[in-house]
């Protein structure tokens, strides 16, 4: 469905409850802050509810936005490259350290850490549980660069958390 | 690690409460001001070019002197471009760094793609290698070079520019217009350098332990620093921290950022060049060749002061060792 009138709120309510915590994990593991992924995710809900094109179906659509959001973040630390980023542990809410034991931090630090490459398609498989070959039409990359970066990001994971304290 | 550890600490990472309400707000209640805004803003912009256009034609009719096959122009205008990698200091006349005969294609010292160290990995069963990629040089400065230029303006297909207008920053500072907001802290307030500085001071900021100097320096202006383009902190030779806080507006100003920039002015005509697209590639495909990389077609147009437009393409590319090749091809 193309939204291209004036959007309302019920339907930025509907949107944002469908994909918004998705696009601000992706957002926040590339960008490492709370306030770019949010400058990152307010750009993305306007292509979406002014620009979009039209979906053939919801996977599509989600499939549309992460592509988009993860542009956005390229873009957005090409043109913020005098941005310093928070400290991983500065970014965590308080609601979530306080919740979160030691290994939990130290796993959510180690991802944070990660080479950007892999962040995305860690969190795609791991969490939400798409395919290799679902990652690969989504990013629009080659199936063997998915299970690549997932094969390193995991070796990465290891050997941080092995690093630790 | 378990996979149920990892998706825990993935699930952690969750927008506040507030932030559907406040993006809600920007999103539909800011989008709705937009159209108008952006009609008025370009229509005054069309006007102001229709306006200028008329006025540089009719100046250009009433002042065009008459010219004589006797009386030859009074220069040629021509220009040639320069290029180095760009973390290297490089003096006006050394050419032997810096190149600007272009003709064959031509290496540029130290500007290289390199692979670092090699990572082994285990994927289903097969052993995979990959090396690090790494881009010498941080870049590629180039300069048209040549008098009488007003104006120079560098596309490019394949790579990334960055261009800082320093000599207009250096006026702007000089007259106190560059930074929105200015401030030092004690030297003891923060420890550390660079990025550790700029990290302490955003902390220190945002836990309140600098309300004093929000206040004092901050009247009717934002003390959110997501309302500023660029915020430096640096430690002065006295020991202190410097603080500046640089608008959008005035970085819009100095500083161009994407696929094509335009330079003005007689000094300072220097843009960085990245080879962005070959680096993802390197970087995505670990085995390609160097010399199969994309290569990026640069092109330099320089605006002179008598209005005529001179045009220079030159083609970057990587030969097999990785070391950047510079040909002109028109």
């Amino acid at each position: 469905m193309i939204m291209h009138n004036q959007p309302t709120e019920e339907t930025f309510n509907q949107k944002y409850a469908q994909y918004a915590d998705l696009l601000y994990r992706i957002a926040f593991l590339q960008l490492g802050s709370q306030c770019d992924a949010e400058d990152v995710l307010q750009e993305v809900f306007i292509k979406l509810l002014y620009k979009a094109p039209l979906f053939k179906d919801e996977q599509h659509e989600k499939a549309w936005l992460i592509r988009v959001t993860q542009n956005k973040c390229k873009d957005f630390r090409r043109a913020h490259t005098f941005h310093q980023p928070l400290l991983a542990e500065a970014c965590f809410s308080d609601t979530a350290t306080a919740e979160g034991n030691c290994d939990t931090l130290s796993v959510r630090t180690a991802v944070l850490s990660m080479p950007q490459n892999y962040k995305t398609v860690i969190l795609l498989y791991y969490y939400e549980g798409y395919s290799v070959s679902e990652i690969a039409k989504i990013l629009r990359i080659s199936p063997s660069a998915v299970k690549m970066r997932l094969q390193r990001g995991r070796e990465f994971l290891k050997l941080e958390l092995e690093e630790q304290p | 690690m378990k996979k149920n550890e990892l998706y825990t600490a993935l699930q952690q990472i969750q927008p506040d409460a507030y932030m559907k309400e406040r993006l809600c707000q920007k999103v539909v209640g800011e989008q709705k001001k937009r159209p108008t805004l952006q009609y008025a803003v370009t229509a005054i912009c069309l006007a102001a070019v229709f306006l200028l256009s008329v006025w540089v034609v009719a100046d250009r009719y009433a002042q065009q002197p008459e010219v004589t096959e006797s009386e030859p122009s009074a220069f040629i205008n021509s220009f040639s471009i320069r290029a180095y990698a760009a973390d290297r200091t490089v003096p006006a006349d050394d050419t032997a760094v810096a190149q600007t005969d272009f003709r064959i294609a031509t290496p540029i010292p130290q500007a290289k793609i390199e692979r670092g160290k090699l990572n082994t990995y285990e994927d289903n069963g097969k052993i995979v290698s990959a090396y690090e990629v790494s881009y010498g040089g941080n870049g590629i400065s180039l300069e048209a070079v040549g008098e009488h230029i007003k104006a120079v303006t560098i596309s490019t297909q394949t790579g990334c520019l960055t261009y800082w207008d320093f000599q207009t920053i250096d006026k702007m500072k000089e007259n106190a217009t560059y930074y929105a907001v200015q401030f030092t802290l004690p030297q003891d307030c923060i420890i550390g350098q660079d990025k550790a500085l700029y990290d302490q001071f955003k902390k220190l900021w945002e836990s309140g332990a600098l309300d004093a100097y929000k206040k004092m320096y901050f009247t009717e202006k934002s003390t959110n620093l997501r309302d500023y383009a660029h915020c430096s902190v640096k430690r002065l030779e006295s020991g202190e921290i410097e603080v500046g806080l640089v608008t959008e507006e005035t970085l819009a100003q100095v500083h161009q950022f994407g696929q094509a920039v335009t330079m003005r002015g007689q000094e300072g005509r220097k843009t960085l060049w990245r080879p962005e697209t070959a680096l993802e590639k390197a970087t995505e495909y670990p085995a390609i060749p160097f010399d199969k990389l994309p290569k990026d077609i640069v092109t330099v147009e320089a605006e002179f002061e008598d209005g005529t437009i001179q045009t220079k393409t030159i083609e970057i590319r990587f030969d097999k060792d990785g070391n950047t090749l510079i040909q002109e091809i028109s």
